[in-house]
């Protein structure tokens, strides 16, 4: 009797909630939609300043601890002035916007004409696309952005990667061109820096081959309580510091000589492209076979940081900051050390064969692909892309990206000065005790841009962090690519994003675990048999066809 | 007559197995007091000393600079005075409603007890989940308001259960007493009820005060406007590392910088979100202790 | 037949009765609750429908496609999915084992302290981890197990803790109970106050020794309490937060920290697959509404009938 009753109970409860929740979240909202047909629209209303003031919507993050209002921003306000288009904008603090952005996109109440700085990866794009809420924007790009279409225009290969399989563009990208192929800054992420100080003071030479670069590991190893007193050092020294598996903070550059050359600079996805144009898992190699099993040497050696597995980046950087660094890996080692003057970058180092394999990607420099997309509220399609358009102007771009010049108050990242043909320009302006990277911020709007190699020194100087790191790169590691092929940034279809990304998320956990656990413990033949038997039964080869099927078709065209 | 101290009334056994007990309780606390040393110590020390040489008693070395940063951040106080005034608001609104619904659930003869225990109960474990919830904020009109983040939580069932319990742990006497007097249920439970539950309402006072206080999350999706930001959401802010990307340079240096910036400041920050938290407790802690029958029952 | 129908009309009459009778109970005392209940659990919980659909914002929750159970295959199938199981009903069921009776402990331990000035400071001490939020406190763990912690000093070793897969769970539980332990007490700390301290003395006086003590005044006082925070407990037990695991988690600990919730957390979340976490969490809310009821009934059947 207890129990029908309560039975009955839950099952009317269950039941009133069903009907209840029917009426509160049944359907979509009164908003009218875009179904992403061209609107056609006449391009004499579309001459800006728009005769008559229009009122669009956006959303755009902004970094925390800065100008939250949009509008507030000198770029904005010019904008507004030029176009006569004033936007509401929903501003999210930079360090919520990946949690708030979903919840946003699924809400159509909230959802804006635009979302200016959407980052959206492909399977995001593609999600977005497939739902409807995102619209395709090729035949906009063409007919009422001509800004950007100059862009493809001049690099085909931009708009082949911003296009999907069947045709559809669904975001305006971000490019910034800083060197291309082999040149690209993107070319190699995780540099290798050595300290010269320490090796003058003991009278070495930068190593050339990885048993010398052990040899001198070794001699710093050694010669610890000399540096130490020399160089006032508080603290161990740490002949090899690194964060394993940690993006450019990883050591896999060490071991690019290994075996064919390949590497394993990836940590994604482990792949590499062969100069017969096949996609091959870097992380059976022998050559990473052999590459692991040295850094395990060097690690039994005491050659490389105990924390190296388990520390976070402020820790990795409160080390080098001391000076207890022989070598570390990182982007740029300005942010790693404080004696910047005293380090320069280590070129590879021969093993079996001697080779850089830039990183996947990198040919066409810096590119992202779902920066800005146009949703499906927006009323006048036309109207959104030929305000963005404005962003693709080559005197805006710079702008967007880095910061701006005439602000009343503050520091400018800019100052507007001439090019050689007496034309104005952007001048990087010198900023004296101010941190770039907060006036940068505090100025710059991201989004939809594109800054290409051909505008340096014609509209806008190239920044001073990015020219030393694209002479170190030509001067130490161009020389030593002999790769051909890198794999591409391709786009693939929704069904294969989301395969990929399945098969990827064991693959690679299998990997950078195993790679942690080996260069820690070392390991055996049959260790390694094992692993490659576990990356099979997880689908390593389906994996591999999937990204070759991509590879041919882009080479075919 | 000096009472001779209970503990000495204890036959011998007894003494050494609450020795034990106390021994252990002893190095419980040790566990927990020396890493709060610690984090204190450490906020006054400068990350990349702190790194290479641990911390130090060395005066010398100790800064201040980490307070003085979080200190003079306006978003902080702003956050600060947010966080309390939803931690207060969310408290009183919490615990009024959860100790008046805990009434009649507790009460025997209430019909439909039943009925509304397995109402109260499914919800335990059945939700619908972040989406659904959020679109109900949203059509409700609430999103960016104090409310959203105070209505959806603010019946617990959970605490409803412990103070039901608690309510029916209350001797009878009581409730014949009131009835003898003649009172109705409203008068019963405010004037007669209510001051005899002071341990469960400062329990649970503090248990919500505290849950508000920690929390970010439902401030982070429902509140868009950054002075509207709890206290929690803007440390949060200052602590979030992310990895520096390659090939954004502007991300590389801006994350470098900050990534030192949330170093340097992670222990003053802990020190600042926790400090109300520890100086408002004693006030609460007088009415842990008080018995039930204090002052209710006499003779 | 007349007499059953006689008496549930009776039965019905009576209830109208004594509605009508203490209106202030239903109007007063549970509307308030009722209607928050109402308002925020029962109409979004339409909301688990998403786990049977492929969700679209566009057309909502009612107009999204069908796919009936693909997201819980798509779960299940996962080669590591024991693993997951197996991790996560560890982490619940040896946290509980341990971490249920220090709250109770601590509870009797604090109630025979005769100083109230120590009592409260202790008290102070116990309570305060709570306080610290769980991102701080790994990173404290972090801190304090790196291999050139404290620690480690302290023993004189270099063990990475943070590496090894069998200390991840001791890690997590031991951090639990430091945190938690203390202000988990205070709950019974309360319910002891209720203990009639005549009751006390007149054992005392008897010659009662600490657990006869204890049998006869301290238990029956937080013996409910103990109960539902048992049953509770009990039926929370697929629910770990994946906060935590995931901020101790660590390259070579996964075969111990790679949780149910971790999991979904980076297949689902950080995708935005809404269906598929809802899918999941659906899935974790049934097998913990079974265990719930099963020990309901198992601990109703020792106490004579009194469960949740």
């Amino acid at each position: 009797m207890k129990n029908k009753l309560v039975k009955r109970v839950i099952a009317a409860a269950l039941a009133a909630g069903m009907v209840f929740s029917l009426t509160a979240c049944g359907g979509g909202s009164d908003v009218e939609l875009n179904t992403g047909e061209l609107q056609e629209v006449d391009a004499s209303e579309l001459e800006f300043p728009l005769a008559e003031k229009a009122t669009l919507t956006g959303m755009i993050s902004y970094p925390a601890n800065t100008e939250s209002n949009p509008n507030n921003r000198t770029i904005f306000k010019r904008l507004q002035e030029e176009t006569n288009v004033e936007i509401e904008w929903t501003a999210i603090q930079g360090d919520q916007w990946g949690d708030k952005i979903t919840l946003a996109m699924a809400n159509l109440d909230t959802l804006t004409d635009f979302i200016f700085t959407a980052g959206f990866g492909d399977n995001d794009l593609l999600r977005y696309a497939d739902q409807g809420v995102i619209i395709p924007l090729e035949e906009y790009i063409d007919t009422y952005m001509p800004n950007l279409k100059a862009v493809f225009d001049k690099f085909p290969e931009y708009r082949k990667m911003s296009t999907d399989s069947e045709g559809h563009i669904w975001a305006l990208p971000w490019i910034e061109q800083l060197g291309s192929e082999k040149t690209a800054i993107q070319t190699v992420g995780d540099m290798s820096f050595i300290n010269k100080k320490w090796l003058d003071f003991l009278g070495l030479e930068v190593p050339t081959t990885v048993d010398e670069f052990e040899q001198t590991l070794i001699a710093f190893r050694d010669h610890a309580s000399e540096l130490q007193a020399e160089f006032n050092i508080d603290g161990s020294i740490i002949p090899m510091a690194c964060i394993v598996n940690d993006g450019n903070q990883d050591p896999a550059l060490l071991i690019n000589g290994f075996g064919e050359g390949y590497g394993d600079c990836d940590q994604g996805r482990h792949i590499a492209v062969t100069d017969e144009k096949q996609v091959i898992c870097t992380a059976t190699q022998q050559g990473f076979k052999d590459g692991i099993a040295w850094l395990h040497s060097l690690y039994e050696e005491g050659l490389i940081d105990a924390e190296a597995f388990t520390q976070e980046w402020s820790t990795y950087v409160s080390k080098g900051k001391s000076g207890r660094y022989g070598v570390c890996f990182s982007w740029d080692v300005a942010n790693i050390v404080d004696d910047f003057a005293g380090w320069v970058p280590l070129p590879a180092l021969t093993a079996d064969t001697r080779n850089i394999t830039p990183e996947n990607g990198s040919f066409t420099s810096g590119y992202d692909r779902g920066r800005c997309v146009v949703t499906a509220v927006a009323q006048n399609p036309a109207l959104v892309c030929a305000w963005l358009d404005k962003m693709y102007d080559p005197f805006q771009s710079p702008q967007n990206n880095w910061g701006t010049y005439g602000e009343d108050d503050d520091f400018d990242i800019f100052e507007l000065g001439e090019n050689a043909q007496g034309e104005k320009m952007l001048k990087h302006a010198p900023l004296g005790d101010a941190s770039p990277v907060e006036v940068r911020e505090a100025e710059s709007v991201n989004g939809p841009l594109a800054i290409l190699d051909e505008y340096y020194d014609v509209y806008v100087t190239c920044p001073d962090d990015a020219q030393y790191r694209l002479d170190w790169i030509e001067e130490y590691y161009t020389p030593d690519m002999n790769t051909k092929y890198v794999y591409p940034n391709v786009f693939m279809t929704q069904e294969d994003t989301e395969d990929l990304a399945n098969l990827q998320t064991d693959i690679t956990k299998t990997i950078n675990a195993t790679r942690s656990d080996w260069i820690m413990n070392g390991f055996t033949d049959a260790d390694w048999d094992e692993y490659l038997k576990n990356l099979d039964a997880y689908g390593l080869n389906d994996m591999l066809e999937i990204f070759q099927k991509y590879l041919d078709a882009y080479y075919a065209e | 007559m000096k009472k001779k101290s209970r503990f000495a009334r204890y036959s011998f056994q007894d003494k050494a197995l609450l020795m034990v007990g106390y021994i252990l309780l002893g190095l419980f606390v040790v566990a927990i007091v020396i890493p709060m040393v610690y984090i204190i110590v450490a906020s006054f020390i400068d990350p990349v000393t702190l790194q290479n040489k641990g911390i130090t008693f060395d005066f010398s070395k100790w800064t201040l600079t980490a307070y003085e940063r979080v200190l003079s951040n306006a978003q902080i106080w702003i956050g600060f005075k947010n966080a309390v005034i939803y931690s207060v608001v969310f408290t009183f609104v919490s615990v009024l409603i959860t100790m008046l619904a805990a009434y009649p659930m507790s009460r025997a003869d209430f019909r439909g007890r039943k009925f509304f225990n397995v109402i109260f109960v499914i919800t335990m474990f059945f939700g619908g989940g972040l989406i659904p919830t959020y679109l109900l904020i949203s059509n409700l009109k609430l999103l960016n308001s104090m409310w959203a983040i105070i209505l959806p939580g603010a019946f617990s069932v959970w605490n409803m259960i412990i103070a039901r319990t608690y309510y029916q742990g209350i001797p009878g006497e009581l409730r014949e007493a009131a009835d003898v007097d003649g009172a109705n249920e409203m008068v019963f439970f405010f004037r007669i009820l209510l001051p005899v539950c002071t341990p469960i309402i400062a329990t649970l006072s503090l248990w919500q005060f505290v849950g508000m206080w920690n929390s970010y999350f439902d401030a982070m999706i429902y509140l868009n406007d950054s002075a509207k930001q709890p206290l929690q959401l803007v440390l949060r802010s200052i602590l979030i590392q992310n990895q520096p990307e390659s090939g954004m340079i502007s991300d590389m240096q801006s994350t470098a910088e900050r990534a030192q910036l949330a170093e340097l400041l992670k222990y003053a920050t802990i020190i600042i979100s926790s400090l109300p938290l520890l100086v408002m407790y004693p006030f609460f802690q007088k009415y842990f202790d008080s018995g039930v029958m204090a002052g209710s029952v006499k003779g | 037949m007349s007499t059953s129908t006689k008496k549930k009309d009776a039965g019905l009459h009576n209830s109208l009765v004594y509605i009508v009778q203490h209106w202030q109970l239903y109007v007063f005392f549970l509307l308030p609750a009722l209607a928050l209940t109402i308002i925020f659990r029962y109409i979004p919980m339409g909301g688990i429908l998403i786990a049977f659909e492929k969700y679209n914002p566009i057309r909502g929750i009612l107009g999204s496609e069908w796919v009936g159970f693909k997201h819980f295959s798509r779960f299940l199938s996962s080669p590591d999915f024991l693993s997951y199981l197996g991790n996560t009903l560890k982490l619940s069921v040896f946290g509980m084992l341990w971490g249920f009776p220090v709250p109770i402990l601590l509870a009797f331990l604090l109630n025979r302290i005769e100083s109230k000035g120590i009592k409260k400071k202790i008290q102070l001490c116990l309570y305060m981890p709570n306080f610290i939020s769980v991102i701080v406190l790994c990173g404290i763990v972090r801190i304090f197990l790196s291999v050139t912690g404290p620690v480690n000093l302290l023993l004189g070793t270099q063990i990475n803790f943070m590496t090894m897969p069998e200390a991840f769970r001791t890690i997590y539980i031991a951090s639990g109970i430091w945190q938690g332990a203390g202000w988990g007490s205070i709950i019974y700390t309360a319910a002891l106050s209720n203990a009639s301290t005549e009751l006390k003395e007149a054992a005392v006086i008897d010659g009662a020794n600490i657990f006869q003590q204890i049998k006869a005044v301290e238990w029956p006082a937080i013996k409910a309490t103990v109960i539902i925070q048992f049953i509770m407990q009990a039926g929370n037990i697929m629910s770990i937060g994946f906060e935590k695991a995931y901020a101790l988690q660590t390259d070579l600990n996964m075969a111990s920290s790679e949780i149910i919730a971790t999991y979904v957390y980076k297949k689902g979340l950080l995708d935005g697959d809404y269906s598929f976490s809802t899918a999941v969490g659906l899935f974790n809310t049934v097998i913990n509404v079974i265990l719930l009821v099963a020990v309901n009934k198992i601990v109703a059947k020792m106490n004579d009938g009194q469960g949740l």
